[in-house]
Parts: C-alpha cells; sequence; structure tokens
C-alpha cells in the first residue's frame, strides 16, 4: 500500500509540467550556487594567503627598531576560511576577517564584506545556504500543499475510504513521494559540493564527516516542513488554502520568526553600546597600571615592590629596564581588563543565544541555520574563538617584544635598537577551528530542538491521519 | 455613474464584511506597529549614542578651556605634556573631534545598513585614513544576518503576499462556485468588472495604509507635518509599488486559471522578485565586479610606514618643505627623550604614511564606489529592489548615504589636522580661543544624491508595461478562457 502509493504520488508529480520546471530552476539555481560561491572561496583563500604572507613579510623586515616601536607598529591575524563556508558563508560577511594586534589594546575584527556592499546585500546572496534553507522548503511546498486537498476537491477522497484503506499507510506512502525528490535533491547538491571541496588545492582540510553531519541536519530540517505540509493538507478541505497556510508557516520560520527572535534576544540582553564598552574599558585602564606613564601611583608602586625584590635602590641598579618592565606590567594589567570586558560581551551572546534556542520551538529554521553554520565554521561562536586565539597571541607577542627591550637595554634607554632577523623569531599566528565532535556537542541543544522537531511533527501527522 | 458608485457602496460593504480581508489588515497594522516600535527603538538609542559622543567632547573641551583659564591666571601647575592644557600633546590624546550623522526625520521607516555602520565618528590625530572607512557598531552579527523587523520589511516583503492573499481568487472564485455565468450576463464586460473589483481593494489598501501609517509615524515622533513632502513621497512610492502587485494580480486572474494555480504563479513570481532576483545580482555583481580584499589595504599601510620609518629623516625633510609653517628651531620639538619630540615624531610618521597610502586606499574605495554604482543601476530588475532603495534613501540608512557621511568625515579629519598640526609641530601653546575655535563638522546631505524620481520612473514603468501587457491579453480575450 505504502509502495503503491509512492508510485502513483512520484508519477504524477513527475508529470506535472509545474513541478518539472520547479526542480530544473531549483536545480539550475544550486549549480549556479555552487559554482560562483566556489569560485568566489578559492579567490577569497588566495588573497588570505597572500595577505598573510605578505605581512609576515612586512613584520620580518622592519629592519632595526626599538621592540616597543615594533609593538605600537603592530601586526595582523587574519581569520582563516573554511572549505564548508562553501555551503553555509554564516555571519562571515558580517564579521571582519583581519585583527590588528598592537601595544596596550586589543582591537575586533575589522572590515566586514557587508559593509561595502549595498542594501541590496540584505536581500540575501544566491549561495548554497540560501536555497536550501529557503528555496527548498517552498519547493517542498509547491510539491506537497495540494497532496490530500486534491483527493477531496475531485472526489476521490471518498472512493479511497471505500476502499477500506489503512490511513497512516496511505499517509506514508504520499509522505515518501514527497521526500524522494527532495532527499535526491540535496544529496546531489551535498555530492557535488564534496567533490568540488575535496578536488580543491591547498585550502583547508576538507572533512566528509562534517559534510555528511550537514546534509543529514539538512535532511531533518526538510523533514520537517514535509510532516508541516502534509499536515495542513490533511486538514484544510481547498487547495488554495492549504497553500496560503502553508506558506504564512514558511513565512513565519523562515522569515519573521528569525527576524523577532533577534529583536527579542538584543532587546532582553543588549550588547553595550561601543561608547559605553569603551568608556568602561578606559574606566578600568585609568584606575590602574600605565606602561607609558612612569609618574602614576600605580607605576610608582610597582618601582618600590620591584626594588625590594632586587635589593637596591634606585631603577638604574635593575639588572633590566624597568622601562620594559612597566610596560609588559601595563600589558598584563590592561590584557586581563580587556579579558573582564569581552567576557561580558560573551556572556551577552551566550545569553541571546539561548533566546534563539527558546524560540527555536516556533521555528525549525533557526536550529538549523545555528547547526549548519557551527559545523561550516563560519557561526558566531567559531569567530570568538578566533578572536579569543588572536587575542593570546597579541599578549604572547608583546611579551616577546618587552623582553627583549627589558633584558638588551638599561633604563631610560628609548634609543636601543632590536637587531634585524629579531622580528623573525616571532612564531607565526596558528588558529585551528573546533573539531566536529566539540561542535555538536557544544551544539547538542539545537541538535534535540530539531529532533524533538522532527519527532513532534511526524506523530502529528500520523496521529492525526485516522481523521482524514 | 450611479451604478457604478452604487457598485463601489457595494463592493465596500462587502469588502470590509470579508473575514480574510479585515484579518489581513489588522495583522498589517500588528506588523507596522511592532516593526515601527522596534525601529524606533534603533534610532533611540543611535540618537542618544550620537548625543553622548557629542556630550563627550565639549565637556573635554570646557575643561581644557577652564584648566587653560588657570594655568594662565597660575593656578595651576602640570608635570608634562600629556597633561598640560596648551599643550598640543595634551590635545591629541585628550581632546578628539567627534562627526556625526544625525538620523533623518524619517528613520524610522527603514534601519537598512544602519544596524552595520555607527552613526559617529571619533576624529584623532594619531590616525589612519584608510580605517576611516570601517565603522562598525558593537552589534551580535547574528542580528545583522537575521535583519531587523522594520516597516521596509513589512512593505517592500510582506506587502505583496498580502495584496496577493487578498486578489487572486477574485474572478476564479466565482467561476468555481458557478457565478460567473450570472455577471457575465451582466452589462458590463468582465475586465472591466475584474478591474473595478481590484480597483476597490488597491484604493482601500492605500487609505488602510497611510491611515495605519500616519498615526504611526506621528506616535514614534516623526513631525509628519513638518515632513509633509517626505510623506507624500513615501505615500507615491508605496502607491506604485502595491499598483503593481494589484496590476499582475489583475493579469493572473484574466487568465482564468483555478485559484489554487492563480496562487501558484503570483506567489512564485514574488519569490521571483523579492529574493531570486536580488540574490542573483548580488551574485552575478560580486563575480563581474570582484573587490580586492581589504587586506591589501592593510599590508600596503603597513609597507608605506616602514618605508616613512626606514628614510625618516629624508622623508622629514620632505615634509617640512611642503608645509614650511610646521618646522621649529624649538628643540624641544627634536628631543626624542621627551614626550613633545616623541610625539612629533610619531605623528610626522602616521602623517606621511597615510600620504603615501592614500593614493591605494583611493583606489580601493573609488572600486567599492563603482561595484555599488552597478548595483544600484541593477535594482531596475525588480520593483522589491527600487522600493527598498527608495525607502533606505528617505530614511538616510542607504550604504550610500553612511559611505558619503564616512568620506565627508575624513575629508573633515584631513582638514582638522592641517589646522593644528602647525601648533602642535612647532610645540605652540595653544589658547582657550584657539580651542573654542577649532574645526567643527558638519554633514552636507546634498552630496548624497538623490535618486526619488528614478526610482518612481522605474516603478511607473513597471506599471506601464504590466497595463501594455492587459490591453493585449484583453483584446485577445479568446485565451483568457473568459466566457
Amino acid at each position: 500500500m505504502i509502495l503503491k502509493t509512492f508510485f502513483k504520488e512520484s508519477k504524477e508529480v513527475w508529470r506535472d509540467g509545474r513541478v518539472r520546471i520547479a526542480f530544473a530552476i531549483v536545480l539550475s539555481l544550486l549549480g549556479i550556487a555552487i559554482w560562483i560561491s566556489a569560485r568566489q572561496y578559492q579567490n577569497i583563500n588566495e588573497q588570505h594567503q597572500m595577505a598573510e604572507t605578505t605581512e609576515r613579510a612586512i613584520w620580518d623586515n622592519q629592519g632595526e627598531k626599538n621592540p616597543h616601536s615594533a609593538a605600537h607598529y603592530g601586526t595582523y591575524a587574519f581569520k582563516p576560511k573554511y572549505p564548508l563556508s562553501l555551503v553555509d558563508q554564516g555571519v562571515d560577511k558580517y564579521v571582519g576577517t583581519s585583527i590588528f594586534l598592537e601595544a596596550h589594546k586589543r582591537n575586533e575584527a575589522q572590515f566586514s564584506a557587508a559593509a561595502d556592499q549595498t542594501g541590496l546585500a540584505r536581500f540575501g546572496d544566491l549561495t548554497p545556504d540560501f536555497i536550501l534553507l529557503f528555496i527548498v522548503p517552498l519547493l517542498i511546498i509547491l510539491l506537497g500543499y495540494n497532496s490530500f486537498t486534491k483527493e477531496r476537491e475531485m472526489g476521490t477522497l471518498t472512493l479511497l475510504k471505500s476502499q477500506g484503506i489503512s490511513s497512516w499507510k496511505w499517509v506514508m506512502g504520499k509522505w515518501m513521494a514527497l521526500f524522494f525528490p527532495i532527499f535526491v535533491l540535496s544529496a546531489i547538491l551535498f555530492l557535488i559540493a564534496g567533490f568540488i571541496l575535496s578536488n580543491l588545492q591547498d585550502f583547508g582540510v576538507f572533512n566528509w564527516s562534517s559534510l555528511f553531519t550537514m546534509f543529514w541536519i539538512y535532511t531533518g530540517y526538510y523533514i520537517i516542513f514535509i510532516n508541516i505540509v502534509l499536515f495542513i493538507s490533511t486538514r484544510v478541505k481547498k487547495s488554495g488554502i492549504a497553500l496560503v497556510l502553508s506558506l504564512s508557516v514558511w513565512i513565519l520560520a523562515c522569515l519573521a520568526a528569525p527576524k523577532a527572535a533577534s529583536n527579542i534576544a538584543e532587546t532582553k540582553y543588549p550588547y553595550p553600546t561601543r561608547q559605553e564598552f569603551a568608556a568602561n574599558v578606559l574606566k578600568d585602564k585609568q584606575g590602574g597600571l600605565d606602561g607609558h606613564n612612569p609618574w602614576s601611583k600605580e607605576s610608582k608602586l610597582l618601582e618600590q615592590k620591584v626594588l625590594a625584590e632586587h635589593g637596591v635602590d634606585s631603577i638604574h641598579k635593575l639588572p633590566f629596564n624597568f622601562d620594559a618592565y612597566r610596560m609588559q606590567k601595563g600589558e598584563e594589567h590592561e590584557a586581563e581588563i580587556y579579558f573582564k570586558h569581552y567576557n561580558h560581551l560573551k556572556e551577552q551572546f551566550t545569553r541571546q543565544s539561548n533566546v534563539y534556542r527558546g524560540l527555536a520551538v516556533v521555528s525549525p529554521y533557526l536550529p538549523t541555520r545555528f547547526l549548519s553554520m557551527a559545523i561550516a565554521h563560519t557561526d558566531y561562536a567559531t569567530h570568538w574563538d578566533f578572536a579569543d586565539a588572536a587575542e593570546n597571541y597579541r599578549i604572547a607577542t608583546q611579551k616577546f617584544l618587552n623582553d627583549n627591550f627589558a633584558e638588551n637595554s638599561s633604563y631610560g634607554e628609548w634609543a636601543y635598537r632590536a637587531d634585524a632577523d629579531f622580528w623573525k623569531e616571532l612564531p607565526d599566528f596558528n588558529y585551528d577551528p573546533p573539531e566536529l565532535r566539540t561542535i555538536l556537542t557544544n551544539n547538542a541543544s539545537s541538535l534535540w530542538i530539531l529532533g524533538t522537531w522532527m519527532v513532534v511533527s511526524f506523530s502529528i501527522l500520523l496521529l492525526t491521519s485516522k481523521t482524514i | 455613474m450611479k451604478k457604478t458608485f452604487q457598485f463601489v457602496r457595494l463592493e465596500l460593504l462587502q469588502l470590509f464584511r470579508e473575514r480574510t480581508f479585515s484579518g489581513l489588515m489588522v495583522l498589517l497594522l500588528i506588523l507596522m506597529a511592532i516593526s515601527a516600535w522596534n525601529s524606533s527603538n534603533h534610532i533611540a538609542e543611535k540618537e542618544e549614542q550620537n548625543n553622548i559622543q557629542q556630550n563627550l567632547v565639549e565637556d573635554a573641551d570646557k575643561q581644557l578651556i577652564a584648566q587653560i583659564d588657570s594655568l594662565n591666571q597660575g593656578l595651576a601647575s602640570y608635570e608634562d605634556s600629556y597633561t598640560l592644557p596648551t599643550s598640543g600633546i595634551r590635545l591629541t590624546y585628550n581632546n578628539h573631534r567627534i562627526a556625526t550623522l544625525p538620523m533623518k526625520p524619517f528613520s524610522l521607516i527603514a534601519i537598512g545598513q544602519s544596524d552595520l555602520y555607527s552613526n559617529y565618528k571619533k576624529i584623532v590625530l594619531y590616525y589612519n585614513d584608510s580605517y576611516d572607512m570601517d565603522t562598525k557598531e558593537l552589534e551580535s552579527p547574528i542580528e545583522q544576518l537575521f535583519g531587523q523587523l522594520d516597516l521596509a520589511f513589512v512593505w517592500v516583503y510582506l506587502m505583496p503576499l498580502i495584496i496577493l492573499l487578498a486578489s487572486f481568487n477574485i474572478l476564479s472564485i466565482e467561476r468555481e462556485t458557478g457565478r460567473l455565468p450570472l455577471i457575465a450576463s451582466q452589462p458590463i464586460k468582465i475586465w472591466r468588472w475584474l478591474a473595478l473589483k481590484l480597483g476597490i481593494r488597491f484604493l482601500t489598501i492605500i487609505f488602510l495604509l497611510a491611515l495605519f501609517t500616519f498615526p504611526l509615524l506621528a506616535i514614534f515622533q516623526v513631525s509628519v507635518w513638518e515632513h509633509w513632502a517626505t510623506f507624500g513621497k513615501l505615500l507615491l512610492i508605496l502607491m506604485l509599488y502595491n499598483g503593481f502587485w494589484f496590476l499582475l494580480s489583475f493579469l493572473v486572474n484574466l487568465l482564468g486559471y483555478t485559484s489554487g494555480k492563480n496562487l501558484i504563479i503570483l506567489t512564485s513570481i514574488w519569490v521571483l522578485f523579492v529574493f531570486l532576483v536580488p540574490s542573483t545580482v548580488n551574485q552575478i555583481g560580486k563575480k563581474l565586479h570582484p573587490i580586492p580584499s581589504r587586506l591589501e589595504i592593510i599590508n600596503n599601510h603597513q609597507e608605506k610606514y616602514n618605508e616613512v620609518e626606514k628614510n625618516f629623516d629624508m622623508e622629514l625633510k620632505a615634509l617640512y618643505n611642503t608645509h614650511k609653517d610646521w618646522y621649529s628651531d624649538d628643540p624641544a620639538t627634536k628631543d626624542m627623550s621627551n614626550s613633545t619630540g616623541w610625539n612629533i615624531n610619531y605623528l610626522a610618521k602616521q602623517y606621511m604614511a597615510q600620504l603615501k597610502h592614500s593614493p591605494t586606499a583611493q583606489a580601493y574605495e573609488n572600486k567599492v564606489d563603482s561595484k555599488n554604482s552597478w548595483f544600484g543601476k541593477r535594482r531596475t530588475l525588480s520593483p522589491a529592489m527600487v522600493v527598498n532603495e527608495a525607502l533606505t534613501e528617505m530614511a538616510g540608512t542607504s550604504t550610500k548615504y553612511y559611505r558619503s557621511y564616512l568620506r565627508q568625515a575624513t575629508e573633515y579629519a584631513s582638514a582638522y589636522r592641517q589646522y593644528v598640526f602647525k601648533g602642535i609641530f612647532t610645540n605652540h601653546a595653544f589658547t582657550a580661543a584657539e580651542i573654542k575655535n577649532l574645526p567643527k563638522f558638519h554633514f552636507n546631505t546634498k552630496r548624497v544624491g538623490n535618486t526619488f524620481l528614478n526610482n518612481t520612473y522605474t516603478l511607473a514603468i513597471y506599471i506601464i508595461t504590466l497595463l501594455a501587457i492587459g490591453i493585449v491579453l484583453i483584446k485577445r480575450k479568446k485565451l483568457l478562457n473568459i466566457r
């Protein structure tokens, strides 16, 4: 019964010219999206590699210079692009790609691509994630909105019921007929993406298991939409109304809920304004040690403490340059301040994430989007992770420079120049994003929510099938 | 005439008795109210930040002026140039300038790019201008990814759907319920009857839209009376956009399909214009107009700074040759062991590196502008893009608006540096009068340009095209499956 219904429905779907056209359009769009995204991905990675190499060369070839001048001159940490960002570009275009690492200050990533684009960019890009998240659910609606209503409208429902069919088997047959083409379509997309990604040379390690995990998450998302569309079709009498209701669910889940969720999250747990953030950091900085200010109370206290520790009565008699030592202590104090304030931002981000999870109850789009971005390493959490790694590197770099200054010069010797080869000794910045297992553990709640959506929507569809 | 009037009266009565229509109008009102509330919070926050920034600068200046007066009267003494109120170093690090972009009166209608850009920019002396085009607010990128719920979203995305739902089955329902022959027997052509029915719905929706918008704007403190011309422009744009969707619905109704098929066709066109065309244009634009990475600019600035550092003496000589009045024989300006000398050195390096780097930075910005201009022209491919552009322009939240502001802020920064560097480089003691007369930033909206007429013409062309198609369809009525 299930198979017979499946074959009959599949034939009907395939005979419908509109469906064939819709399939062809979606497939072509996907093809174009993947092709363009792959080219852009390659291009961005080439630019990234070139910038990283050039920046390192610039750092290495500074020539003889005071280490603290080099600290102010600074260097950059560049955020790598990962293979799966080809499938889901996530928040990448809204966060910057490079962080300036300099003395005394933690900077944020600069130059978000979205700021250089027109408002047109807010309509979305023709990327694989756009097709997967918005267009494929629309295709499901187009294929399935009249699955049951057409039986009512054509009068075949009474005929079928008089044959004594099993409702759940009938529903399962129709469900399979809707699921199969969508499954095949997304499988083709992911296989093409996998093939392209595994053939890209030198651009990050591509992981098939991450791609498969992403594929199963999207499959789960489509199952939920199939369940909802079929449920609506079983409950209403007219195809037109079924279409209107299904479209309303799509608008609510994919357009309205995410916007509402972000507004609620921001209203409930707002980020401080940039001005507030900067003022709070400045206030804490002023209350502590400033490496550049030898006249402050904190500097004098530090001086007394160091003199006592070394049993000397003048900073000139210390075995190192006290200016550089004070500079390093100032850095450590400032790093702590930044750590404290950025932690507050992170806490707000965690609270906002909880709001998104809570609102995922009204939209399966939300957990799918968060999981997809996380696996692609294009989510906000990965960006935080990168920013933290860059900050740790900055702190280590400042220590590397201040130590050289302290050990190789004497107090007041600002004319000291480090050797031209010294800069090459600074280790490179490396960032490794979290592994798939860690990502799934961190996003377990989204997995649970998506799973619950699947089970509940499927159960409702089957349980209510008796009353069709 | 009397019959038409009676028809209109009866149609209106029927319309307001229709639960679907009333429900859709209530939904529209609710969505608009929530969106306006959300936008007003966003704007209030931006305005508050602007005020705080402005006050910070004014307070710091007042304090500096008071300290200069105290110093002149011999009431205070200072240890070093970082704290000495007449010192250029103090001015450099403690008294920055501010360039604020005031929100426009109709900012409420579209949040646009204002969640990406900050509406104020600190103007400092030790800054590299290529970074001036990068000013971000501290917001979650997830919020930016999902976008904001604003009136533009309701009008551009949802309003067409509301129109389609209120009009997709006007003719088909008559056929499906068997009433079409009865209508056909009346002394009115079916297309006229359909046009009249849709026309009444269009005017009703426009009237209600204006009725909802006016008090909503007033509630959220937009002085509509004062800016009646902008309000008129807004209504005209909305009328044309909604007219486009009603005309589309009219044509699809004329084709004589079933209600379900009508809805699928109309929804597909909605998806096409609101999603597929904009996203495809975006992607094609990126491919055709690739923008070199900003990372290249970073590299270039670092290289230029290195060049300046390596040949500093020569570069400094060249700088003083260009700006002879910046040179001073005061030994303090050359003594690297004191803060005055060190900072003059530092500012000079920054300034020279910036001068050398600016052609590269400018070339990059020109490329961004030319890419954006390409996108701007392609907006005509979808009425949704045209309306979005028109709304963000009226709101002052378009990229073009922000980029113009940042460019003006950069020019102001340059003028400010030229103004004060002479004093700083010559270790001049700044007076209270000089601090009071420091240049201020004024944003010139006229430099942004205006595309209102273009947008209006484009929407009008869409409508004329649909009308022409309608006339052709009506003339070939055998194809219409009407009788």
